[in-house]
This record gives C-alpha cells, structure tokens and sequence, in this order.
C-alpha cells in the first residue's frame, strides 16, 4: 500500500473508531462558547447555500438554524454517514454528502460559504481542497477555514497519535499561499489572541475579474520598458485608496499608503521610505484634499519621477457610504488611465472611456 | 457592487431602529451619521480646536432637545465629544473614516460593518 494510502486508511480507520461521541468528548461548554463567538462573526444570513466540510456529527448546525429560514440551506459533507445522520429533524434544509473535500459532488458556483472548522488539518491534498472550495463557491462566494484551538498546540496533540501524524495547521502564511493559488481573493488569514486560525478568503466575480484585469493592464501600462521588470507601484494616498487598489489588482501590485487608517490624513509627514517609494513608482492617487498638504506636494517636488502619473479621485463625500463608495471604485479605475500632469495642483485628469468598473461582484 | 449593495441593504436593516434619533456629531461623521438615519443636530471640529466656550454654546443649544448620544471620529481624536456625552449623560459612539484603523476593519466592507455595530450602541425606542 502507497505510504499516502495508508496514512489515509489510517485516518479514516480512527475516526470511524471515535466518531460516535466526539462533539459531546471533545466539545465542552468553554469551547462551545468559543464555537458560538467565531460563528457569530460569520454573515451566516446572507448565504443560502453553506457548505460545512469536515461537519462530523454536526457541531455548527445550530448556528446555521437560527438563520433565516428562506435564506438558509445548509448541507454537510461527511466522509462518514454513521457520524453524521444523513437526514437532520429539524433542519429540513440539510443536506449530507459523503465525499472527499478535494471532490465534493457538488456543481460548479453552487454555494455562497464554505466552512471548514476544525477539519483542515485532516485534508490529504489541501491545495485540491481549496480549489474544490473555489470551485463550487459562487461569485462572491467566501470561504472559511476556523480553529479554536492553537495551531502549535494542535499540531503536536496530532503528531502523538499515529493515525493523525503529520496532519498539520498550515500557517496563516502558508494558508494565505493555498488559497491565493487556489484562485481566491481578499484572503485574511491570521492567528487571534487565543491562537485560533482564522481564515477568511472570497471568490471574484466575473465583473470583479474582468475590473481588475482592466486596472492591471492599465497599470501596466503605466510602467516603462525600463520597468518592465519592476512591479507595478502605487501611492495611495489613503487606506480608503489602497483598500479599492489592493481589490482591484489582486494585490498584485505594490502600494504605500501615504497615511494608515489610524492617522488623520492632515497631519501626517511623508517618511524618507514613502520618498523612495515614490521615487519609482508608477502612480499616484490622492483624495482632492490632499493635493495641498505638505505631506504630498512636498514628496512630489522632492522625487524625480517624471514617469510618475498623479490622480485625483474626486468623491467628497463620506466615501464610507456605498454609494461614495462605488463611485470611488469606478474613479479609482478610471484615472488609472489617465495621463496626469506631475503636479497636484489644478491638474486635469483625462481618464479612460472605460468606466464600467465592477467591483466585488 | 452587488456586495456593496448588499453591504447596504444589511446596513439599513441594522440602522432601521434607530432612524430619526438625535444626535451630536463630529464634522467629519455628520454626513455618515445622516445616512445611517441619524438627525444631526450639531456638529463639532477636532480635539485640538474644540474649546470650552464651544461645548458650553453645544450645550446650551441641545438642552432642549433629546439627544441619544455623541458620535466622535476616530481620525480626529476619539474622545473630543466625549465631555459632550458625559454632561448630557449620552452614550458617545466613536467611528472611522479609514480601514485600517483597528484590526477587526482592516477593509471596507468590515469598516462600514464596524460603524454600523458603533451605532447600535445607541438607545433604541
């Protein structure tokens, strides 16, 4: 037998041998609080297909009840029907499905959440897992990765028993990587203060995909032949900037935010880092209300980057309200195309035709 | 924009209890407030330029009026309204204008979120 073959068999040996049980041994009422706090801070409501894999005898199933009913339809994966009834009193909705997470008999954009708690570690190939995730997810659709208990703790509570050996928690950098080559997008992934996992990654839509081919190529443009080989740089003016920045490009592009979200906009200074950045970047994008400020007229007389393009994006507006807010998707995608004067000061911004910026779905 | 919209549909759900309340907001928040259904009733600048005439005349022109709390901007100093809350006995309410600003908003979709749980912090009917 294949060594992964028989660490598998392994594996589906103990948990058939300790399924029955589990939630009541392995699920007293701190960690059930624990359980009840991390799936509180999920928008359970706004999906109608959950995804629960790896659900065991179905420890999450409460959480996903007391949404609405019309919006809920949960169903489970198991890779046991013994531990897992395959009809659910109460949850009409549900649904249980015994396969393997890196196949799942599930068509393709089928779903608006995956949740896979406490399970991960378990997954044989973790990178088809997270493509299965992303293929089955919808548009928009999110996925989840969660753990109450600490990754060191629980990667050597695994490493002392054979069947589970090696079964590791990938670091929030190594579950950042899976995801990311898996497809998904805005990936959060990161140990909280009691070292449980937290991953948080979503799938991009059609319009989303093709908004942020159009910046990339515009950004691309952007660059010089002299660059080509550098990455795309931008200065954002603001996290607000960067937020729409890092969403649209995939993050495939550099940015500095001239001032994090923590700092008033009007007072803060440029650092000598921000000036070498700029020194070589691509593009500038500001607020109106920042053309003046010392911190980026200052930079700007200061570096000699006559490659550098600057672009005003012009809500006023509290940019926090969603309509603002989609206004400054579209602008932040149209003045990436422009060919703006090297100056803050009563520039005039010709951007792109093209303004059909869709972003987030 | 769909997630947007739907961002605000939420948004509207959680907020509809509190329309129409009244409150005391920071310059840069009185617009976000407005749209969050809130009544404005006054506004005041930031930490450093707020004086005590200035609270003295916010008081005096709110005494009249049932205010239900302070809404302060995190950017321009998070507890310039919070003598105004603790003489009129209100709850004071802080928001953001920028991800980034705590690690539970470090995006958009997450700041407005964060806002919209800041206010329900507000008395309801």
């Amino acid at each position: 037998m294949h060594a992964d073959s028989a660490q598998e068999f392994q594996r589906e040996e103990f948990f058939n041998t300790h399924a029955a049980g589990w939630e009541a041994r392995n699920y007293p009422p701190e960690k059930l609080r624990q359980v009840d706090q991390l799936m509180s801070s999920l928008p359970l409501a706004q999906a109608e297909v959950i995804i629960d894999v790896g659900c065991g005898e179905g420890v999450l199933q409460p959480y996903c009840a007391n949404t609405p009913a019309r919006m809920q339809h949960c169903w489970r994966l198991t890779r046991r029907l013994t531990c897992c009834s395959a009809s659910w009193p109460g949850f009409p909705h549900v649904r249980t499905y015994q396969a393997r997470a890196e196949s799942m008999p599930l068509t393709d954009a089928s779903a608006d959440m995956v949740i896979c708690f406490s399970a991960f570690p378990h997954i044989g190939d973790k990178q088809a897992a997270a493509r299965e995730f992303y293929r089955i997810l919808r548009p928009t659709g999110r996925a989840y990765v969660l753990h109450i208990d600490g990754r060191e703790k629980l990667n050597q509570l695994h490493d002392s028993h054979h069947a589970v050996e090696g079964d590791h928690l990938p670091c929030p950098t190594g579950m950042s990587i899976i995801f990311t080559t898996a497809g998904f997008t805005s990936i959060e992934a990161h140990e909280g203060p009691r070292s449980l996992l937290f991953l948080r990654c979503q799938k991009m839509s059609a319009a989303m995909k093709k908004a942020a081919v159009f910046l990339w190529l515009v950004l691309l443009f952007c660059s010089t032949a002299s660059q080509a080989a550098d990455a795309v740089r931008v200065v954002a003016g603001t996290s607000l900037i960067s937020d729409i920045v890092a969403d649209l490009t995939q993050n495939r592009c550099e940015i500095l935010t001239l001032n994090q979200g923590s700092s008033c906009p009007g007072h803060e200074n440029a650092s000598t880092g921000d000036y070498v950045f700029a020194a070589r970047a691509n593009l500038l994008l500001i607020h109106p209300f920042q053309r003046n400020l010392q911190q980026v007229s200052a930079m700007l007389a200061a570096v000699d980057n006559p490659k550098l393009k600057v672009a005003e994006v012009s809500p006023r507006n509290s940019w926090l309200i969603p309509q603002v807010q989609k206004q400054a998707v579209n602008e932040i995608s149209r003045r990436a195309g422009g060919h703006c004067p090297r100056t803050c000061t009563g520039h005039t911004a010709q951007g792109s035709p093209a303004d059909a910026t869709h972003r987030r779905g | 924009m769909q997630h947007i919209d739907a961002a605000e549909t939420q948004c509207r759900e959680l907020l509809a209890p509190l329309q129409g309340k009244r409150v005391i907001a920071a310059t840069m928040q009185a617009e976000f407030a407005s749209w969050a259904g809130l009544e404005v009733v006054r506004t005041f600048g930031r930490a450093e330029d707020i004086n005590a005439r200035e609270l003295a005349e916010i008081l005096n022109a709110v005494k009249n009026i049932p205010v239900a709390g302070v809404v302060d901007n995190y950017q321009s100093g998070p507890d310039a309204g919070l003598p105004l809350a603790l003489e009129l006995g209100v709850a004071h309410v802080v928001l953001s204008n920028f991800p980034g600003s705590s690690d539970d908003a470090p995006d958009y979709f997450s700041l407005l979120m964060h806002n919209v749980r800041q206010l329900q912090a507000l008395p309801k009917p």
